[in-house]
């Protein structure tokens, strides 16, 4: 489930690089959750996802601009610059009960099969998986019961709502280093009204179709554990602390890049 | 968007369109709020019609239309070329239609825009929010099964049906139900019907379509450039004497 959090970065056409974050002492549970969701392993794609996500938008620089902004998105967001702030940022909101039980859920053979299924999504060849579903949606609908589960699904991890607000800080942290951007804001309200529908949707059918071959009954005892006090607390700390790391990645890379494109472009 | 659902039955419409008579010799009706689009008809000075919607743009202000008692938003034209006139209320309705009135004070909306949908926010019987297409071309206000279940509601088996007619000609039996209310920003539609049908299966996200039903009890503006949907809700009639 928390490999769909971080999807959005996808859609990030320019991210940027972290500061070193301070380093604490991260209690071993929280590495176990970041593992089991697969969140680790998400962040390890995190550099070359946010630099073919710049690839749309580098004609707008030279070909040299370009290549120094790539290595300095990939630097920013590499996994030693992203893991520390996000464990630190779980390790403010520790709950050894919680993490036990969350631990504990993850674990589970049918945890393990519905992360499985989320991780054949990642990627280029997710997204065209996601496309086809998406096209042959109008001849085999899923329920009503398959569409209020995912749904609720939604809700209980907050994946629409993360999404959004990591889109929406890291395209503010490049608005606050724009010289005569709109304010930061602005920047926000603007995004939150363009993308919000945009990003639900991408939300609801990348679920729809990773689950097509889980039972509802199996989604229901998925949801059982999200929306259980364990369950929130581990999406809360997640969320906060991935969006923290992506803010952060996001405001460095920000200043280097504009050290670097100034000159013929204010924002990237 | 794949689906729109267009009126086929009897239903004549909401309560509150504004009637105008057209001022120009010849003027031309255009498939959307531009002249670059195709020329659908032509009207004759004097010619009245109904002003379904007004949307304003690059190429200024246009008046989405209806001739007669068609169903069908006959096009586009500029403003300009229509002059408006006071017109008696509660003539256009149709068995079962709702016909109650919007209140609350203007207000606007940003239009969420997602490929070629135009989407606003919506509350449902003030708890569920819900994102709509905007159709003013479609007669009948629908909401998802999905949306439905939300609401914790069911089509009970003795609701009201109505044919209606999806883009291609197909004709589809809908069920309707009634929501005690729907609020558009500040606005607020109390007691109003709405059909139950995925109108968008291709997009989870769309939870319905608001149709020309409830638009129609606005003087209801889209701003394309700013992306906002204004609505000034209508006055009722004074009752006739």
């Amino acid at each position: 489930m928390m490999r769909l959090l971080c999807a959005v970065l996808v859609f990030v056409s320019g991210v940027a690089a972290a500061e070193a974050a301070e380093r604490s002492r991260v209690p071993p549970q929280v590495a176990e959750l970041l593992t089991l969701s697969g969140v680790e392993r998400q962040l390890a794609q995190l550099p070359e996802s946010v630099a073919d996500g710049f690839n749309a938008t580098a004609g707008r620089f030279s070909a040299e601009t370009a290549e120094r902004i790539r290595v300095i998105l990939k630097d920013a967001y590499r996994r030693d610059a992203i893991y520390p702030v996000l464990t630190a940022a779980m390790t403010e909101r520790y709950d050894a009960r919680q993490a036990r039980t969350a631990v504990q859920a993850l674990r589970t053979p049918l945890f393990r099969r519905l992360q499985a299924l989320e991780d054949d999504l990642v990627g280029r060849e997710g997204e065209a998986r996601i496309r086809a579903f998406s096209e042959q949606l109008p001849d085999r609908p899923p329920g009503v019961e398959r569409h209020v589960l995912v749904r609720r699904l939604d809700s209980a991890v907050g994946a629409t709502s993360a999404q959004i607000e990591m889109l929406t800080s890291t395209v503010a942290a490049f608005g606050a280093v724009s010289a005569g951007g709109p304010s930061v804001r602005d920047v926000r309200a603007a995004m939150q009204e363009q993308i919000a529908v945009g990003v639900k949707n991408q939300v609801l059918l990348t679920m729809l179709c990773a689950y097509q071959t889980a039972t509802d009954d199996e989604l229901r005892e998925y949801l059982a554990f999200w929306e259980s006090s364990a369950g929130r607390w581990f999406t809360t700390a997640v969320n906060a602390g991935l969006l923290r790391a992506m803010s952060r990645a996001a405001e460095t890379a920000a200043r280097k890049i504009r050290a670097v494109a100034a000159p013929t472009s204010s924002r990237p | 968007m794949t689906l729109v659902i267009a009126a086929a039955s009897a239903v004549a419409g909401g309560p509150a369109s504004s009637r105008a008579v057209v001022n120009g010799d010849n003027v031309l009706v255009f498939a959307s709020g531009s002249t670059r689009s195709a020329v659908v008809a032509r009207l004759e000075r004097g010619a009245e019609v109904t002003i379904e919607l007004t949307t304003t743009g690059p190429d200024g202000e246009w008046c989405q239309i209806t001739e007669g008692s068609a169903a069908m938003p006959l096009g586009f034209v500029p403003c300009g070329t229509l002059d408006r006139m006071p017109t008696p209320r509660g003539g256009r309705a149709s068995a079962g239609a709702s016909m109650s009135r919007a209140i609350g004070p203007p207000t606007s909306v940003p239009i969420h825009v997602a490929g070629n949908l135009s989407i606003v926010s919506v509350n449902l019987e003030r708890r569920q929010s819900a994102f709509m297409l905007i159709d003013s071309g479609a007669s009948s206000t629908i909401i998802t099964p999905v949306m439905l279940r939300l609401l914790g509601l069911s089509v009970a088996p003795d609701a009201p049906r109505r044919k209606l007619t999806v883009v291609g000609g197909g004709r589809i039996d809908v069920p309707f139900v009634r929501l005690s209310s729907l609020i558009v920003g500040s606005a607020i539609v109390r007691d109003v019907e709405v059909g139950v049908y995925d109108v968008a299966p291709q997009a989870p996200v769309v939870d319905g379509l608001l149709g020309g039903d409830v638009l129609q009890r606005f003087r209801a503006t889209v701003d394309a450039g700013a992306r906002r949907l204004h609505l000034v809700p209508l006055p009722v009639a004074a009752p006739r004497r």
